[in-house]
């Protein structure tokens, strides 16, 4: 009897142990996944992760967290050829331009077929994702600048139609009247709620200005193809700008806090805001979402406005390049995916499909047909150096140390050196 | 023919291999990222266009004088340590006497002046990014609420003429403990016996303070000193955190000014010659102030 038993247990140990050599044979796949760190605790990766692992057996993943800003550090890396990620989701596809000047990048024109074909996508968003006429990067996180509006101080001043929404201004002097009746001043002369707050910190000071532009002349670029430093829509802008600030009526607290324009809008002390389109999720989740309104900048809802994306990136030496295409496309381009980031944090994604879903909604609406319009930044060799030249410069002016027209004199003369041809 | 010592020798051999480990990681850690980082600093290197550094000798040195943001960093650099490091000085050495003393709650008072220290200053740059706030802030809530001097109400990181000013409270608030401790420990030194001696001779204490204190201080007052000075050439974390350089560029500083060139532009060739002339910058100050507190001979 011992012995059978005996005989039982060996066969038995045998057969786990051939099992578990069984396994090992199993083909495993692993896509390893590069981010800042706050992508993974903002958006649904494990979610997606296990979405794609249901539909593709065998295949494990691995977050690759990196601190803020650490894209020169990956890209040194990559550049000498280590393997850092087969997915990486890198800040703006300005940023891809440097990564593909080094040849470091894989196109993704070979998936870009059928519900994922090129026409499928917004094209404002993919424009900004492709170089010499391939596609790069996939947009994600992407944002539209625009005007969001408290319609219950709009309200008060009587710039609402019959339903309580906002009648958006037709031109900078209307939009310039319409701050006069939303600020409110004490006995004293100081303002306790501006009509408009900018986002004029650094990266956003170029989008500011450059929606302002794309929206008064439906183009960013002046006669000669360079970005327009020059056109009389540009010191208008400038001079609504110097002017608001001057009488009170807009607000500078993003001269050194990127989060002061929120913040502004959170605590009441601003009616309008001239930032993206997400931040009206995130302001409405504190005052009250019925209160909010997206409000094209005078001009946007004819000639458009200016976007911004992050993007996914395969990197040459991905060691799962198909794999993670597929991932990209499949998980983080899926109806789920996008309607999750735009609920919770107001964000796009490329697909058309994605938002026409939430047509209905009168937020994404709006939305939806200012993405439809909307442009990139060029990608160009010197775009950081600009940000920081336009940023100096259009802060001095806002500081009332330069006239608009000196402003733009000043960027026009220190940007000449650069090197801004736009890389298409 | 001298004949040399075998024992000598193996003494040098010996100290040698004790050092050798140390040499090696300095060699490797330090004296070869520095020479790499110097070479860079007299090339044409843009690290993400460029295939490798271009030797241009003094190019990229002349370039920084020619460009005014790079004048305007300078600038403001310069204007942070001329009312930094006087500041910095006399609040440590009065701090420092005050505690020295035997008055009554100094515990209380010795932790609360150490106390930001140990407070990372990219931490304490938020928290005084709020108290700075020109709506929301605690400063001037106090001013006006409190004080009832609204005038004085400010716009403090926003505004061109306080902005600096204020990084520069941030940083006494940071460094001054550091500055005390240094200083106490130069004060614990001093004999208690020539203290002793003079109180027989009827010195009063302002004498006591400037014949005694005082001339016994100048080592204190060298270390004190050159750190206070790299402290104020190398300021970044405040600024970073607090202005980013603005408004405009009213708080852009050398350091600032170099790690923008270097890993937001990919100029590494500039943004490391900006690193060595403010290190040069550093230097120079360091020496001149130490010259200045050369002890006198005889």
């Amino acid at each position: 009897m011992s012995r059978k038993i005996s005989v039982f247990l060996i066969i038995g140990l045998l057969l786990v142990m051939l099992g578990v050599n069984m396994t090992s044979f199993a083909k495993t796949e692993t896509l390893k996944v590069t981010a800042e760190a706050w992508y993974f605790n903002k958006y649904p990766m494990e979610e997606a992760a296990q979405r794609f692992q249901a539909d593709h057996p065998g295949v494990t993943f691995e977050w690759s967290k990196a601190g803020d800003f650490e894209v020169a550090p990956l890209m040194l890396a990559w550049s000498r050829n280590r393997y850092i990620a087969d997915v990486a989701i890198v800040a703006s596809p300005s940023e891809a331009v440097a990564f593909q000047a080094k040849g470091l990048l894989l196109s993704f024109d070979d998936v870009l077929v059928g519900k994922y074909a090129k026409d499928k996508w917004l094209q404002g968003f993919l424009d900004q994702c492709t170089i010499d006429g391939k596609v790069y990067a996939i947009p994600s996180d992407a944002e539209v600048m625009t005007l969001i509006g408290r319609k219950d101080f709009a309200k008060e001043a009587g710039l609402t139609d019959a339903n309580g929404n906002i009648i958006p201004a037709k031109d900078l002097n209307e939009l310039y009247s319409y701050l006069q009746k939303l600020t409110v001043k004490d006995s004293t002369g100081k303002t306790t709620r501006y009509g408009l707050t900018v986002n004029w910190c650094s990266e956003y000071m170029v989008y500011a200005y450059f929606s302002g532009i794309q929206a008064l002349r439906g183009s960013i670029y002046d006669k000669n193809g360079n970005l327009d430093f020059s056109s009389k829509e540009a010191l208008a802008l400038l001079d609504f700008w110097q002017k608001g600030v001057k009488e009170g009526l807009i607000s500078t607290s993003s001269l050194v806090d990127h989060s002061g324009p929120r913040n502004d809008m959170k605590s009441g002390l601003a009616a309008i805001l001239w930032e993206d389109h997400a931040r009206v999720i995130e302001i409405g989740k504190v005052v009250g979402q019925d209160k909010m309104q997206i409000v094209p900048i005078p001009g946007a809802d004819t000639n458009g406005t200016v976007s911004y994306t992050m993007s996914l990136m395969i990197p040459k030496n991905a060691q799962n390049p198909q794999l993670a295409k597929q991932f990209v496309l499949e998980q983080m381009n899926a109806d789920w995916f996008a309607h999750d980031l735009m609920d919770k944090w107001g964000k796009l994604l490329g697909l058309k499909a994605n938002i026409e879903a939430r047509r209905d909604d009168p937020i994404w609406k709006t939305v939806y047909s200012l993405a439809d319009k909307s442009v990139g930044l060029p990608k160009t060799v010197d775009h950081a150096k600009m940000v920081d030249i336009m940023t100096a410069e259009i802060h001095n002016m806002l500081k009332m140390q330069q006239t608009p027209e000196k402003t733009l004199a000043n960027i026009q003369k220190q940007i000449k050196p650069l090197n801004l041809k736009p890389i298409k | 023919m001298v004949k040399r010592d075998p024992r000598k020798r193996n003494n040098f051999i010996v100290s040698w291999l004790f050092v050798l480990p140390a040499v090696l990681l300095m060699g490797a850690f330090l004296l070869y990222p520095l020479l790499s980082a110097l070479r860079i600093s007299f090339s044409e290197y843009n690290f993400v266009y460029s295939e490798k550094p271009v030797f241009n000798g003094l190019t990229n040195y002349i370039k920084l004088f020619q460009d005014p943001h790079f004048l305007v960093a300078f600038k403001n650099t310069i204007y942070y340590t001329l009312v930094f490091f006087p500041l910095f000085m006399l609040i440590a050495l009065c701090l420092a006497l005050l505690l020295n003393s035997k008055v009554k709650g100094n515990g209380i008072f010795q932790t609360a002046i150490l106390l930001p220290i140990v407070v990372p200053l990219s931490l304490a740059g938020i928290m005084f990014t709020w108290i700075f706030s020109q709506d929301f802030g605690i400063l001037n809530h106090l001013l006006a609420n409190v004080l009832h001097l609204p005038n004085l109400q400010r716009f403090w990181l926003g505004d061109t003429q306080t902005a600096m000013n204020s990084l520069i409270a941030v940083g006494l608030w940071k460094y001054t403990g550091f500055g005390i401790i240094l200083f106490l420990s130069g004060l614990k030194a001093i004999s208690s016996d020539i203290y002793e001696a003079a109180k027989v001779d009827g010195v009063n204490s302002w004498q006591n303070l400037f014949y005694i204190t005082l001339p016994n201080l100048k080592g204190s007052f060298s270390l004190v000193g050159i750190w206070g000075i790299i402290q104020a050439i190398k300021v970044y974390d405040q600024v970073v955190v607090m202005t980013n350089g603005g408004p405009g560029t009213s708080t852009l500083v050398l350091y600032l000014y170099a790690w923008k060139n270097a890993f937001s532009f990919f100029n590494m060739g500039i943004g490391e010659a900006i690193a060595f002339f403010t290190a040069a910058l550093a230097i120079i100050i360091s020496v001149v102030f130490k010259f200045v507190l050369k002890p006198e001979k005889g």
